[in-house]
């Protein structure tokens, strides 16, 4: 009965469905009651209850805040004073998502890599990173120049 | 009438022309032979980008067809190649001491011309540049013009009366010099005497033999190049093993004649970050690539261009 309570008030019911509904409510007194403690707590969360009694809105919020709610697959914030939507925890799921899908492509395109290689990301290369070994190991097996060849530090083949 | 006239003019131009080709072919078949067998001494120089002139004296003598080659350098250290036909030995001059280097199949200025002139010809359109005169002698310049984009222009001037490249000039597609090479002064040598072929001993230093940090072992072919640019062959292969790598290094030559290109391929230090991209080192563009664990070097004095497509083609034999 309880949910039929709800629907109510959320204004689920319509038509003949409403009809039933509140012809079963008011033959009930104890649904009676609960339909009228609901109306009041709606009242107050839209901000529409003008009872003279000032103690009750805060009452009732009370009740609310001790109840452990756990609503939308844990996306609802617990216990706050005005349901929210917990943004921290969406980005957290996204967070975790993107890493995972960084993971598994680095995985996916390292699987044919040497293994003595290193992983890391290349970097760009400037001039002066090529060593002197390479220019030499290089002019040593195709110059014409013969300066290449008797320029201090050369290093040829055997 | 006067279209026969014209028709008649052409074809007697298309045919000089195309004797015209053959007779510059037949200049650079004479040259290829000369710089093996004229007898000569001089002075070369080469000028590097940055206008850097470096000077070395040479002699040459060919024995009953044996090559002596003996060049000296005659600014900074006092270094000294002796060559005995493709055979070099280098003594390189370093401080204290002196360290004896040995070079295999070595081919040096003016010796430029590949034994087969068919790779040239299918790779380089040839166009006489007129005569010009080079170390106080008269040289005819010949312009070897790239038939495609994948290699620069090369500049031969040679000696009117033996047929010797007295200079040459690389020079890439916007026309800048890359390297310049050629005799200051040259002397033609009557005499096959070789007593010069030996180096100056001299007592106060040491001398120590072959202080290599890498050694060629004959290793396994593991990588191909599927597909070079046109033009190009693989001339040569080998494989190095380095000091603290238990893994071969690999170095693929190619040529097309004139322009040479070298592609190294070696396992990445665990602490070394690989590179990627172009830069250039004096005459030579560098072009590297990482693939599989190895960096990938393409080194030589043609378009990035030509490197990349050399880069992009090494792969794993299968």
């Amino acid at each position: 009965m309880s949910e039929k309570i709800s629907s109510i008030i959320d204004n689920e019911l319509k038509g003949s469905e409403l009809d039933k509904g509140l012809s079963e409510l008011s033959k009930n007194a104890l649904s009676m009651s609960k339909f009228k403690s609901y109306q009041a707590i709606r009242d107050v969360l839209r901000k529409e209850y003008l009872d003279v009694n000032p103690s009750l809105s805060s009452k009732i919020m009370d009740k609310i805040n001790d109840e452990p709610t756990q609503f939308n697959n844990g996306f609802i914030k617990e216990n706050g004073s005005v349901l929210s939507v917990d943004y921290k925890k969406y980005l957290l799921f996204f967070l975790m998502g993107l890493i995972v899908a960084f993971l598994g492509t680095r995985a996916f395109n390292n699987t044919d890599s040497f293994s003595g290689g290193d992983s890391s990301a290349p970097s760009f290369l400037a001039s002066d990173d090529v060593t002197e070994e390479i220019l030499i190991d290089h002019f040593n097996t195709t110059t014409r120049n013969p300066n290449h060849l008797l320029e201090a530090g050369y290093q040829p083949n055997i | 009438m006067l279209r026969l006239l014209l028709a008649i003019f052409l074809q007697l131009g298309l045919q000089n022309l195309a004797v015209s080709d053959e007779n510059l072919w037949e200049v650079v078949k004479e040259s290829s032979v000369a710089s093996i067998q004229t007898n000569y001494s001089g002075i070369i120089s080469t000028t590097d980008e940055n206008k850097n002139i470096q000077s070395t004296r040479v002699i040459h003598v060919n024995l009953k067809g044996e090559e002596f080659l003996k060049i000296e350098k005659i600014d900074g250290a006092p270094n000294l190649l002796l060559m005995h036909q493709t055979d070099a030995v280098i003594y390189d001059n370093d401080k204290d001491k002196i360290l004896i280097q040995k070079k295999q199949n070595a081919k040096l200025f003016p010796n430029i011309f590949p034994s087969n002139l068919n790779r040239l010809k299918e790779n380089y359109d040839i166009l006489s540049g007129g005569k010009i005169r080079v170390a106080d002698r008269l040289a005819q310049l010949l312009v070897f013009t790239p038939k495609d984009e994948y290699r620069y222009f090369y500049h031969l001037w040679i000696d009117d009366e033996t047929s010797l490249p007295l200079k040459m000039v690389i020079t890439d597609n916007n026309k800048k010099t890359i390297e310049n090479i050629a005799f200051g002064n040259i002397e033609f040598l009557s005499n096959e005497d070789i007593s010069w072929f030996r180096p100056k001993f001299d007592p106060s230093k040491k001398y120590s033999i072959n202080e290599n940090k890498a050694v060629v072992e004959q290793g396994k072919k593991v990588w191909s190049i599927s597909e070079a640019p046109p033009g190009f062959e693989e001339v040569s292969y080998q494989t190095k093993r380095y000091v603290g790598l238990n893994t071969f290094a690999h170095q693929f030559i190619y040529s097309d004649g004139l322009s040479f290109i070298s592609i190294f391929i070696h396992p990445v230090p665990k602490k070394q970050k690989p590179q990627v991209g172009i830069s250039r080192r004096g005459s030579s563009n560098i072009v590297a690539e990482y693939k599989k664990g190895y960096q990938i070097l393409a080194v030589g004095s043609v378009p990035a261009d030509t490197l990349q497509s050399f880069a992009n083609k090494v792969d794993l034999n299968q």
